[in-house]
């Protein structure tokens, strides 16, 4: 019941620091808002890359031409073992037929060229869709080469340029965007906590009166604990609000300026439970600032 | 209640503000402490409520020796002894009520017996209309009401005051006198720091004299 009513005093206590220091709660919240817009900024574009990325990667195959000898319990044996392979989600067979009539849909109306042959020349294959567990070239190459020297197989061709490049990218994307957000969240910290050391040194005398009448430091700190939690809190919704707005803005510029590439992207806002974490964020970063202040004010 | 024991003060190495300082208040006894500015009689008020560390000696509170306190028994400790500061000390963007409802929010009272307490204490100072007032649009005497009602709201054992009529005409430091009076008649020890000769003679109380850091005499209550 004490504690209830030290809550509920603290909380009257907070709320009543805010009214009276407005200015400099405004001047902390909108600086917290700069810090979580950057780093939703940065949370969005690494999210919505990260997602096309995964689109492209559904699409990632390797195709293992097999020799024109090659039927029947070979053929199971060559399908099964592809199966088997580490990374390999799926194996689609197209007979030397089926090659034929895609290549003609290629063509399209210059497949009369094609009417001339007098056989077939495009080798049947198996084309392997690769899962996310093969995620980088050098795995790639490693299952081209045991898959080479199987009887039967002629050819295998995948990206491995393309490859090389895109694997370096989701490197780069991943350590880079920790370091990034690492960096970020310190930044942010730091301004939180120097603007909550600025809202402590605008009262100190205050503070030194009610050390005197009896307070303990705990007591005192509380009330700045809740109003770093109130001002992350706000921030992260006014940071939500502005990353929405510029959200549906670049999503509506790039739907009608580059049209052509829609379908090698797929952009999407944060989800609602992303959403709930950005709103923790915002008060763990009023937390972590406060709580670098207060070990500041143990000490004074 | 108050026990202090070969008491030693010091600010800078060679400049002793105390010096061996002892003596002793008893429950409900009202004593003035004395001497020229300067004497060391805020210090010793200081070091009373723990607001100083002494450089040695005992200070003694209801049996319980202060001075080896940690930071969390030194705030439970101030809880107990009400202090009325020369300049008021009172929190300028807080209200009347707000400022002597502020220690009772500490000990985590509920707020119905908080208004009631306040109240009570703003009528005993004589202040109850001003409640809602900020202590910036108070006068000199006002202010010290409210800081005396701040340190008489928790019912304490102890009364520490540091110059409180400093500044106030002869007819406000009649009227705040007749307060300590009252409290100290209810039971309240009080101690009462001044320089102010008419004070000692008008209320004869126990006086002790402080004269460059030592405790010169002690006057028996006359």
């Amino acid at each position: 019941m004490k504690f209830l009513r030290h809550v509920s005093c603290q909380v009257r206590s907070t709320w009543r620091n805010i009214h009276r220091h407005l200015a400099i709660n405004a001047v902390s919240i909108v600086t917290i808002t700069f810090s979580l817009v950057l780093f939703g900024l940065y949370g969005l574009a690494t999210g919505n890359v990260m997602q096309s990325v995964s689109l492209w990667q559904a699409d990632l195959e390797m195709v293992v031409y097999l020799d024109d000898d090659v039927s029947g319990a070979r053929l199971e044996e060559l399908k099964t073992f592809c199966r088997e392979q580490h990374g390999v989600a799926a194996v689609h067979y197209t007979d030397k037929e089926e090659a034929l009539k895609r290549f003609r849909r290629t063509l399209g109306a210059e497949a009369r060229l094609l009417e001339g042959l007098t056989e077939n020349p495009l080798p049947a294959s198996l084309e392997l869709k690769l899962s996310d567990a093969l995620i980088d070239a050098a795995s790639m190459d490693d299952l081209a080469v045991i898959l080479g020297i199987r009887d039967g197989v002629a050819e295998i061709r995948y990206s491995r340029q393309w490859l090389a490049h895109f694997f370096s990218l989701l490197r780069f994307l991943r350590l880079g965007g920790m370091a990034v957000t690492g960096f970020l969240f310190m930044v942010t910290v730091i301004i939180v906590s120097n603007t909550i050391k600025l809202s402590f040194y605008a009262r100190l005398d205050a503070i030194g009166i009610m050390e005197l009448v009896g307070a303990t430091k705990f007591y005192i700190a509380v009330p700045y604990l809740l109003e770093g939690m109130f001002q992350g809190a706000v921030a992260a919704v006014l940071a939500l609000a502005a990353l929405y707005g510029l959200f549906r803005y670049l999503a509506g510029w790039l739907h009608e300026n580059l049209a052509f590439l829609a379908g090698t992207w797929a952009l999407r806002f944060f989800s609602p439970l992303q959403t709930a974490g950005f709103l923790a964020l915002g008060i763990m970063l009023g937390v972590a600032g406060f709580l670098i202040t207060f070990r500041w004010l143990k000490s004074a | 209640m108050i026990r202090v024991y070969h008491l030693y003060k010091n600010y800078l190495p060679t400049v002793m503000v105390l010096k061996d300082v002892s003596f002793a208040v008893n429950p409900g006894e009202f004593v003035f402490l004395t001497g020229p500015s300067g004497a060391g009689k805020t210090t010793l008020l200081r070091v009373l409520f723990a607001a100083e560390k002494p450089r040695s000696g005992q200070v003694l509170i209801n049996g319980r020796n202060i001075t080896s306190f940690s930071r969390r028994q030194i705030a439970r400790v101030r809880r107990s002894i009400g202090v009325v500061f020369q300049d008021f000390k009172l929190i300028p963007y807080r209200t009347v009520f707000d400022n002597v409802a502020l220690v009772l929010e500490i000990i985590g009272q509920p707020r119905n017996e908080i208004k009631k307490r306040v109240w009570k204490v703003l009528q005993l100072v004589g202040i109850e209309q001003q409640y809602n007032r900020l202590p910036p649009q108070l006068s000199g005497g006002e202010q010290q009401r409210v800081a005396i009602a701040r340190a008489l709201v928790n019912n304490p054992g102890i009364i520490l005051a540091d110059e409180p009529t400093g500044n106030l005409d002869f007819e406000i430091t009649t009227e705040i006198m007749n307060i300590f009076n009252y409290v100290n008649s209810q039971g309240t020890t009080v101690m009462l720091a001044t320089h102010n000769r008419l004070l000692l003679e008008t209320f004869r109380r126990r006086v002790l004299h402080l004269s460059q850091g030592v405790l010169s005499a002690v006057e028996p209550e006359a």
